[in-house]
């Protein structure tokens, strides 16, 4: 499924000493399949920006279209639109409410009308995509741990069997265990569901690690939408706008200045670790 | 002082024996230092910062706070003034609607005379950097702003020691910076013994003294040069380590000779440009 969005603005508390424009003149395309990295502080409109994708938030102008259709117009059916498109909110395990998981997991198909039988293999589907065991279907989802609340959450928002995933930072508040499981099942869905996905983060290191393009939003704009090599190229840029490039592309930017030129596309520790390498056998 | 001796605290559990939580732990923290605590989630980093102002009390052993037990329920008023806690979410630490106001909650209840307390209410929004939000709403304030106040109500109690619960997980990368400044600073100036736990390796450099916690017991307590060498080991209980030590792991695996205890971007940098010129 593919997203365009067209134009798109949006004000919060239009006509009030409150008023912030949160989205501004905003347009881009994501193919089918793609693994985009969204990334911009807080305050920068991104989160108001994922929730006008799958209708929560009407924008004031512009239009979007989800595989051809504009959910913008009047009349749309939104039911439809929302089954397509799983948004997983920040700190989803705080919106964990039934009493097992399999119950929670199951609340949104059966909301769609789905058989018992469809829900029972979608369940069982989707637990082993975010790595849990069945076992944890008949636990309370409040006796488990943190990384394991929020795998639920998760399996909760797979189970509308989504085309389209949107995670506004999963990985937030998580150990760097838990960060490394949430980050692996995504990436597993990405590739072996050929699901698109968009990853909200403030992590560098996270986006860089996985993702196809970056889209970055700052002051309700946005200010670029690239493949990570593009972007990393623009350090300054970054910073001015509060963002880090990952440590390991300021090592190969550093040393660029200092006369040692390891090219461009490196913001992984392993692509530095290569690069490095090749450049001292080159040398010698 | 923190002087923690043999501790161990079990939580009660419904049914079944109590879950041990914390194992016969030793440590000495001086007054001054600025110490890191790691460790994954359920480790039992939380359970023991919960112990240093006495909001748990162990099942076992002790801990002296400038020489008082802090199982000691007559003196737990006079630890909880010393020993400051910041925790997680910002939004659950602020309780009036203006920043100073905010600020001056905890002196009130302390029974501080006014005058001291428009000068500590001063003092504390100088020391984070807050001053000019002092008349703001608190609400409206960015996270970092508001984690930074919350840590200004700590200050205004006069706190030796202050304990963070993972001050900067809930917060973007300019609030996370500018919280962490606020602590160097507190640290550096009014040489404020810090306890910082954490999940992130970056902040963790910046202590003095990095202190590993695994299943409830102490692994390594050492500088953060010695604590990050241990990559393996870390990765073995489920932490990282910054990037550019991870390069240089990796580059060493490869026959790549450079030191093994780089923790920031500028020792990388300077350590492959060494490495080059020389080969």
């Amino acid at each position: 499924m593919s997203i365009k969005v067209e134009n798109v603005s949006f004000v919060y508390g239009k006509g009030t000493p409150f008023e912030k424009k949160a989205v501004d003149d905003i347009s881009f395309c994501v193919k089918k399949g793609e693994f985009i990295g969204l990334i911009g502080h807080t305050g920068s409109g991104k989160s108001t920006l994922i929730q006008m994708l799958n209708g929560l938030i009407k924008p004031d102008s512009g239009k979007i279209f989800i595989n051809g259709c504009d959910i913008t117009a009047d009349k749309v059916n939104l039911k439809e639109i929302r089954s397509k498109i799983g948004l997983v909110f920040q700190y989803p395990e705080y919106q964990l409410f039934e009493e097992t998981v399999y119950k929670d997991i199951a609340y949104g198909p059966s909301n769609f009308n789905k058989s018992k039988e469809e829900i029972d293999s979608v369940i069982n589907e989707v637990i082993s995509l975010v790595g849990l065991d069945s076992s944890i279907l008949e636990k309370s989802p409040f006796e488990l741990s943190g990384g394991q609340k929020r795998r639920v959450a998760i399996a909760g928002v797979l189970a509308m069997s989504p085309d389209i995933l949107i995670l506004d930072e999963p990985t937030a508040g998580l150990d760097p265990a838990g960060r490394n499981d949430i980050l692996a099942c995504i990436k597993n869905l990405h590739e072996q569901k050929g699901m698109t996905v968009i990853l909200v983060s403030h992590s560098m290191e996270d986006i860089a690690n996985n993702v196809d393009k970056i889209m970055i939003v700052s002051d309700a704009k946005l200010v670029s939408f690239d493949y990570p090599s593009e972007i990393f190229k623009d350090s300054e840029m970054l910073k001015n706008i509060g963002l880090n490039v990952p440590q390991v592309t300021r090592v190969v930017n550093h040393l660029k200045q200092k006369g040692i030129n390891l090219g461009n596309n490196i913001y992984t520790v392993e692509a530095a670790v290569d690069a490095i390498l090749k450049y001292v056998k080159e040398e010698s | 002082m923190i002087e923690v001796k043999n501790l161990s605290y079990f939580y009660e559990a419904e049914e079944g024996t109590p879950e041990k939580v914390l194992d016969n732990i030793n440590l000495k923290i001086e007054d001054g230092e600025f110490v890191a605590v790691l460790g994954h989630n359920g480790s039992g980093k939380s359970t023991f910062a919960k112990h240093l102002n006495a909001i748990l009390q162990p099942t076992d052993g002790y801990i002296y706070i400038d020489g008082v037990s802090t199982s000691n329920d007559e003196m737990l008023w006079n630890i909880r003034s010393k020993v400051g806690m910041v925790f997680q979410n910002p939004d659950n630490q602020i309780v009036a609607s203006v920043v100073e106001e905010d600020v001056a909650f905890a002196p009130e209840n302390l029974g501080v005379k006014p005058e001291e307390i428009r000068k500590r209410v001063d003092d504390a929004l100088d020391a984070v950097d807050m001053t000019e939000y002092k008349n703001h709403s608190s609400h409206m304030l960015s996270g970092g702003q508001k984690q930074r106040v919350a840590i200004a109500g700590i200050i205004a109690m006069k706190p030796s020691i202050i304990v963070m619960d993972e001050p900067t997980a809930m917060l973007d990368p300019i609030g996370r910076r500018e919280v962490m400044k606020t602590i160097e600073h507190l640290n550096s100036k009014y040489n404020i013994t810090i306890i910082l736990i954490t999940h992130n390796m970056d902040e963790a450099v910046k202590a003095k003294r990095v202190v590993v916690i695994d299943s409830g017991k102490i692994l390594i307590d050492n500088t953060p040069k010695n604590v990050f060498k241990n990559v393996d080991m870390l990765h073995k209980i489920g932490l990282d380590v910054p990037q550019v030590t991870m390069l240089a792991y990796k580059l060493r695996e490869n026959g790549v000779n450079i030191s093994d205890d780089i923790l920031t971007v500028d020792e990388c940098t300077q350590e492959i440009y060494n490495y080059v010129n020389k080969g």
